[in-house]
Parts: C-alpha cells; structure tokens; sequence
C-alpha cells in the first residue's frame, strides 16, 4: 500500500467574497495575491511535506494550476525540485504535468531528469491534460489537447529511453537534435502514474501503457465502471490488471475531536470548493472533451463534482446557450450574477451542503477513530493501491493543518496498512504494473467489490453551491 | 560590491578523448550520461553553493546550457528553487534564462515568481539570447532570436507588474487571459542583471532598460569598449552609468599551494575548454548574429585563447574557409587550416593525444591574459585587483574549475576564497569606490545633457 501525502496548497488568504462573486477560483484577479503571504505559504507547505515524510507517508503527490488561488503550484517542478533534495525517503509523485499546455515537451523532459537524478531516483512523472482553464492560460488549442498530450507523452519517453542525438518530426513538435544531456536515475525510465476524472478515453491508454490509473475523488460507482473498462482493456492487452494498476484521491482531514474536526473541514467548502474551481465555460472550452467524455461526465458527476463541473452545471451551460434563463431562476450562482442574491445568501448555500457532502463521502472529516471505518469502506470497494490523502482547503491554521499530519501518521496510516494486508491490496513497487500475464478466454480478476460498494452510501445529487 | 559564485557545474566524469574526438562538448551523445555520477554531481554542486553562502559569498550564480556536459544546468530553475529553500542570505543569480528557447515565456513568469517568493526575494532574474547551441539543441529559429527575446521579455516583465487579466497579442507570443496568481515577492520587479560575450545590440539594450551588464570573462579591451558604449548610451538616455551597471565573471581557482594551484587551473583546459563548448557551426547558426556583432567577435576575439562558447578568430577565419561560397584562394589561410588540430583531427591526421597536447599548450598563454587566474590567495589577489581597477565591475563572479577537480579541491577553493581572497577584495572594492547595483541603483543618477559623463574604466590599469 502505497500512501500519499497530498495538497493542493492553496493560497487561504484569498477573500472568500471575490472568490464567490467571480462564481469560481480561476479568474480571481492576481490583485488579491499578496507575495508576502505567498512566501510564508510556500514554506509552509513544504514544511508540511517534510513533516509528512517524517510521520511515515510513502509520498508527496504535486499537483499544477495555473492562475488559480485554488493551487499555488503554477509550476510544480519548482516544488518538486526542493522536495527532491529536503526529503530523503519519500517519492515524489506529479499528478500531473499538463503536457498539452507545454509548448516545449523538451524542456519537461530535461527538467524532469535532474529531478530524478538529484533525488536519487524518487521521482513518479505523471501526465495530464489539464482542465480546460489551464488550455485558457496557456493559450492551447483544446482541440488538440489529446493529440498534445499524446504526442508529448512519446516525445518525452523517447528523450529518456533513445540514444541521442535523434530527430523528432511530429505533428506537433519538432526537434532536429535531441541529445539531453542528463537522463532520469530510474531506467529504463521513472514509473509513471495518470489522475484522472472519469474520461474514459485516459482509462483506456493507461491500461494499454500499463500505468497506474488514479481516481481523483470520483463517485465509487463511476470508478468502479470505469476501473472494469481498465481491466477489460487490460486482459485484451495479455495482462490481469490488480490493485498495483490504480489508485485513489480522498479529501479527508481529521484533528483531535470531533468538534474540531467538524469545525475546521469546513474548509474543503471555502469559496465554493471544487465545484468552483472554474466557471463550465473554462471548464469545458470547445473541443476539450470528446464526445462521449462530456456525456460520462453528464450522467455520472455527482453534483460536488470536480473541477467545477457536475451534471447540473453542464446542463446550465446548455440552457444559458438557448438563453433559456426562466430555468435558472432557483440557480444560486446565476441568480447571484443577475444580483437576486447577496453574497451571504450564496455562502450559505454553500455551507448547507456540509453535512451531504460528507454523507456522500465527498469530504471525510473526523476524529481517526471514526474516519478509519470509511477509508476501510473505500479501500474495498475499489481496493486502489495507491491511496492520496488530500488534506484541506481553506483558512485552517498551520498548527491544525500539521496536526492534521500527525495524526495521520499516527493512527490512520499504520491501520491502513493493515487493512491492505488483510484485503490483499498491493501497490506499484510490491507488484509490478502489467506484470501478470493473462490467458485468453479466463476470467480476470475482479478488481472490484460491488458488495462493498452497495454499502457505500450514495451521493447527494442536490448537493449545489 | 557583490560578490558572486560560480560554477558551470560540469560533468567532471565525462571522457576527455570523447570531446576531444567530438571537437566540442556539445553535441556528445548522451550514451556517456552515467546516472549514478550525474546524481552525485546535482548534490555536491549544491553542497558547494550552500558552503559559498557559508563562507561569505554574496550570491550564487547559476547558467543554463542544453544537451552539453559542460553544464549540467540544462534547467537551471531546478537548482534555484532548491537553493530558494536551502540557502537563507545568498541572492540567487540566473545569467541567465534562454529567453528566445522558450516557447511559453508565461511559465517562466510563473516559475520565477514562484521561485522569488520561496527564498523571500532573493531571486535575480537574468535573461540570454542562448549561444547558437542552444537555438539548435531547443529547435528555436536563429533568425527570430533578437525578436524573440524582446518579445519574451517584455512580456514576462509584463506578466509581473500588470494586473491581471490582461491580453497579450505580440508577433510571436499570444495569450488571452494573463493572469499568473502568484507574482514576485520582489516589488516593482527582482532586480535583472545580463550577462553577455560582448554583443552590441546587447549592451545598448541593457543601457536602455538600466540593467547592469555582466561580462562573461570577455577581454579585457573589448569590454572597456563595450562599456564605453554603455556609458555614452546612458548619456544620451539621461542617467550617470557607473560600477553598478557594470559585472564581470572571472575564472579563478585557488588551492593551498601555487603547485595544486596550477593543476586546478588546467583543468579549465579540460576537453578543450570554453574554446570547446560547441562548434563553430553549432555556435553561430546562420541569422544568430547581427553582421556588426559577428565582425567584432572577429575582431576582438583573441587568438589562442580559444574565444567563449567555441567562438575565436581563428575559428572564424576557419568556418569562413570551409563555406563553399568563398573558394579558398588564399594560401596562407589555406595553410593556417591545414595546420588547425582541430580539422587535422576531424580528417584523422591527427591523433587524440596530439589534439590533447596541443589543448594544454594553451596553458601559459591563458594564464598570462588572465584568462584564468589560479594561484594561492596571495598570488590571485593583485591579478584580481588589476581587473577591478580597469573594469570597475559593481559585481565580481568567481568562476570556479571546471574538469575533474576533485570536490575536496574545489571546497577548499571556496573555503580560501572566503577566507582570504573575499575580505581582500571588499577592501578594494572599498578603495576604489566600486559600489553594487544594491548600493546605488542601477540608472539612479541623472546626468545632465552637455555635461561629461563619469569615466567608467581605466585604460592605464589594463596597460599596467
């Protein structure tokens, strides 16, 4: 069982009302940014990772935004450098470098070399699309975002596997004289894991590159659909897929009683939460998703979502098209942008929707004590072997946030480890991704436990900001 | 004065035949990359730069170079986000960032922002056009550089001091939405600083912008001209030019004895030196100089020196001589080809060993031109002083051995630098009334049309 430490750091300064009038994170202007506040923040964040590696995580798992207070880490590699020589034992795992929004795979290709090299071979490259808003700030056609994404992804195997100097002429990027001169630690090359939110087309390329899948957050029973779709692709590819192919993303905090808890997880809602992460029309710019892509999303986001999309916003997005706005009369954050509603109405809708939020298992707060039996929940229903522990949000103290941390390492890691030894869960490291051979014409091995998963509770689709 | 550290951070362990045989460092297959060594070296150039720090450096400087084993810092932001962490006084001097490689200047904003915040603003940005190399290395068109580094520039600077969301519609750079979150910690802007080999375009330009000028152990005349030039610029546009618009990046090496002295400095020999970084070729690619830049790099290039990044006159002459446009008639350079190790080696006249003498018979020369100065404290001191009196540079880089010195050599380099050389050379500064960029801002003082500006070196102490 692998463990991952895991935080979007935020900037928690950001004034909660802009964040809410601008009815998402992406777009708060860079005003508001105090760089004062941004350095204590950074620092922070690195000391928590520090600190993470030291109470027993396995992994610090990165992550990247552009101009977004949501995440502060614009660039991650920068994070990642540090965290390369100030932690001795922990891997450190990008989930993930956009490569469609690049413009120069090269470039990641050399800076993600020195990392492995100068962290002694720690380093877990992983690779994403990037949400729409990130295709808005880098200025990348979203229309060729997967063909960016795919041919990144080989260009950069290449500069780590071929002997230089080689050419590249792609149809996108073209290169006459590839020679890196430094070259990953790890060979043949570092392992590679994908995050993803249910694009089913991203599920398919991982099992067919064999890379561990990781659900960031997802409804269980998506997951388990499209986890099955991974095995199916798997066995058609001549291997058994098994926990060492996936993993799984939790936001999850815990403090020393329950009030406290209770009191601070909150936090995960600051400003809208996930949800606002960006406005759909950023979200989903056109030609981002495929088609079938944008109708999973349609039926099977809850509405919490990620990245600010759920099924009800897709749908308002296609009602605001036909100018159909009688619809979007009971819409929180429409009727906010026409002002029908003030900013203290629009938080408390937010923050109404705490207890369902945590009653869909969207945000799991407590004690260790009374988080263990829903981590346990989650680990059989889709017994991922790679399992994130994404900390809070919002205006929680470093002192909470370090408790947090301390109490993880304490009492929740030690019984999850136990957990995956009783369930059988192995990670990446313990059995090799696409390692076990499968014979045609057997049944695969049941990567799920839908029994589990008929005890899990269901998502509350109301659930609206 | 600042005073700077530096290394190149090479990969020591690379096979000299191998370059040698190469004609160049860059261009070497990456098949001699070995990981264990490259992630040993990573880890003791920062050990190094923290020891600088400890010892009294003002600030690290770091370089960017690709596909080379002459410079691992292939990206240097990686190094200066550690060293944003690790180091807690030191600025951090990038001399500097590629800017006409890259192909998205807004991640470069949003990496160095991040980086200046991280170490609480202790980030000096500086900006290059990259040596022809790396246009190639990067697949950058030569012939867009100048406008491609203006455009970037201009934009990060930009994406800096706006506030966002801002368009930006530039002839090679466009974005929609600018809005980077996270900005420099560093207001209006961390203070930018460029290094150059002696282009002109490039010195009126950082003239124009006020950004202090940094020569990369260029010669001596050349550069008094070149600041010249600096100077009369500022004039024109207004401000007094004086030694903080001014840096100078010196080769010195330092051991306890004049015997280990000299060992240390012939490892800046090593594979052909800096007279070896690429070939002519590679470092001039065609439409990479502007003629007038091209001609004086000609001219001011010294022979035997081996130039930097590859380029000397002899080269120039060379790469004249092989272009098929100009047929060679003339016998005597015909002559000075065939006598060239370098083309003798490529046509296998010339044996490895023969090109490896002929390399280290360089020594006493690039001693004698102060191209590299290495000694005990005592004997670099009055060399270093003889720079500082003609030069006058605000700041001094210590450019540190490069081939395979081993890392106790070069920590005790840096330890004797601290010790000694550092103090002394405060003490001239002092002297000589040599004040930084942080002392007196760079462009502060206005000088009034009609009246002669300041001179800003001294032709008598290069002549002494």
């Amino acid at each position: 069982m692998h463990i991952m430490h895991f935080t979007e750091r935020p900037y928690k300064y950001v004034p909660e009302d802009e964040v809410i009038k601008n009815r998402s994170f992406f777009g708060v202007s860079n005003t508001f940014y105090d760089p004062k506040l941004g350095a204590d923040l950074y620092n922070e964040y690195l000391d928590e990772a520090c600190y993470a590696e030291e109470v027993g995580f396995d992994a610090i798992m990165l992550n990247e935004h552009h101009g977004n207070p949501f995440c502060m880490g614009a660039v991650m590699n920068v994070e990642a450098a540090i965290l390369a020589r100030i932690t001795k034992r922990a891997r450190i795992v990008l989930l993930g470098n956009p490569l469609p929004v690049l413009k120069h795979p090269l470039r990641m290709a050399e800076e993600l070399a020195e990392i492995d090299l100068i962290s002694h071979g720690r380093l877990v490259p992983g690779w994403v699309r990037g949400a729409g808003s990130e295709q808005i700030f880098n200025n990348a056609n979203p229309a060729y975002n997967r063909e960016y994404f795919n041919e990144a992804h080989d260009f950069i195997i290449a500069c780590w596997t071929r002997q230089g100097p080689f050419r590249w002429e792609g149809k996108h990027f073209n290169y006459r004289f590839v020679n890196p001169w430094a070259l990953p630690y790890q060979k043949p090359r570092p392992p590679i894991w994908i995050p993803g939110v249910l694009s089913p087309e991203t599920v398919v390329w991982c099992a067919e590159h064999r890379y561990p899948y990781i659900g960031l957050g997802t409804a269980l029973p998506a997951t388990v659909e499209l986890w099955n779709l991974y095995g199916d692709t798997a066995a058609q590819q001549g291997y058994t897929a098994g926990s060492e192919n996936f993993g799984y993303l939790q936001q999850i905090f815990v403090a020393e009683t329950e009030e406290k808890a209770q009191e601070l997880g909150k936090g995960a809602l600051f400003g809208g939460g996930a949800q606002n992460f960006s406005r759909p029309e950023h979200t989903l710019p056109p030609g981002y998703n495929s088609k079938e892509a944008t109708r999973r999303l349609a039926r099977q986001q809850t509405d919490y979502g990620f990245l600010g999309v759920t099924s009800a916003k897709l749908q308002e997005s296609e009602q605001a098209s036909v100018q159909d706005l009688h619809k979007e009369k009971g819409n929180t954050r429409e009727r906010l942008k026409r002002g029908e509603v003030s900013i203290a109405e629009a938080k408390a809708k937010i923050y109404g929707n705490y207890q369902k939020a945590q009653d869909g298992l969207q945000i799991i707060v407590g004690t260790p004590k009374s988080v263990l039996p829903k981590i346990r929940l989650i680990m059989e229903t889709l017994r991922p072997g790679i399992f994130g522990l994404f900390t809070i949000q919002g205006p929680v103290s470093v002192q909470d946030r370090l408790t947090n941390v301390r109490l993880m390492g304490q009492e929740v890691l030690p019984a999850m480890r136990e957990y995956a030894k009783e369930l059988g869960i192995k990670d990446p490291f313990e059995v090799e991704p696409g390692s076990r051979p499968y014979t045609a014409g057997t049944k695969r091995d049941s990567l799920v436990d839908l029994e589990a998963l008929k005890r899990a509770p269901k998502r509350d689709d109301s659930v609206r900001v | 004065m600042q005073l700077m550290y530096f290394t190149e951070r090479p990969y020591r362990d690379v096979s000299e035949d191998e370059l040698i045989k190469n004609r160049a460092y860059f261009a070497l297959s990456n098949k001699f990359f070995d990981r264990e060594v490259g992630a040993r070296l990573y880890n003791e150039y920062l050990d190094e730069m923290v020891y600088a720090e400890e010892v009294g450096f003002d600030a690290i400087m770091l370089n960017e170079h690709h596909g080379t084993p002459f410079c691992m810092g292939a990206v240097m932001n990686v190094e200066a986000s550690i060293l944003a962490r690790i180091t807690k006084r030191a600025r951090i001097v990038l001399l500097g960032n590629p800017l006409p490689t890259f192909k998205n200047p807004l991640r470069v904003a949003e990496e160095l922002a991040t980086i200046d915040c991280i170490s609480r603003g202790r980030l000096i940005p500086g900006w290059v056009r990259g040596a022809g190399s790396e246009q190639i290395f990067n697949n950058a068109n030569p012939a867009y550089n100048r406008e491609y580094f203006n455009e970037a520039h201009d934009l990060i600077i930009a994406a800096w001091t706006r506030p966002g969301p801002f368009r930006w519609e530039g002839k090679h750079f466009n974005y929609r939405f600018i809005n980077p979150w996270v900005t420099p910690y560093q207001k209006p802007i961390p203070p930018i600083m460029i290094p150059g080999v002696l282009s002109p375009e490039t010195v009126v330009w950082c003239a124009e912008h006020k950004y202090p000028y940094l020569g990369l152990g260029t010669a001596l005349s050349a550069t008094a001209e070149l600041w010249n030039i600096y100077g009369d610029t500022a004039a024109k546009l207004g401000y007094q030019a004086g030694s903080e618009n001014f840096g100078y990046l010196q080769h010195v090496v330092v051991a306890e004895t004049e015997e280990k002295a000299e060992e240390l400095g012939k490892a800046h020999l090593f594979g052909g030196g800096q007279g070896a970084f690429s070939r002519p070729e590679h470092t001039l690619p065609p439409g990479y100089n502007s003629k007038e830049a091209t001609k004086r790099l000609a001219r001011t290039m010294t022979a035997g020196s081996g130039g930097f990044l590859g380029v000397s006159a002899e080269q120039l002459g060379r790469s004249k001589e092989a272009s098929p446009a100009s047929p060679s008639s003339d016998s005597a350079t015909l002559q000075q080809v065939a006598d060239s190790t370098r083309k003798r080696l490529a046509r296998g006249e010339a044996t490895v060993e023969e090109a490896k003498a002929a390399v280290y018979r360089a020594y006493p020369k690039a001693v004698s031109g102060l191209q590299i100065i290495a000694g005990t404290p005592k004997s670099v001191i009055p060399k270093i002083r003889r720079i500082l009196e003609t030069l006058r540079p605000g700041t001094f880089g210590v450019f540190q051995s490069q081939g395979p010195v081993s890392f106790e050599d070069r920590m005790t380099s840096i330890r004797l630098l601290g010790q000694e050389v550092l103090p002394a050379v405060r003490e001239i500064g002092k002297e000589l009334g040599i004040v930084d960029q942080f002392e007196r801002a760079s462009g502060s003082r206005p000088l009034t049309s009609g009246t002669k500006r300041e001179e800003l070196v001294s032709l008598d102490a290069m002549r002494a």
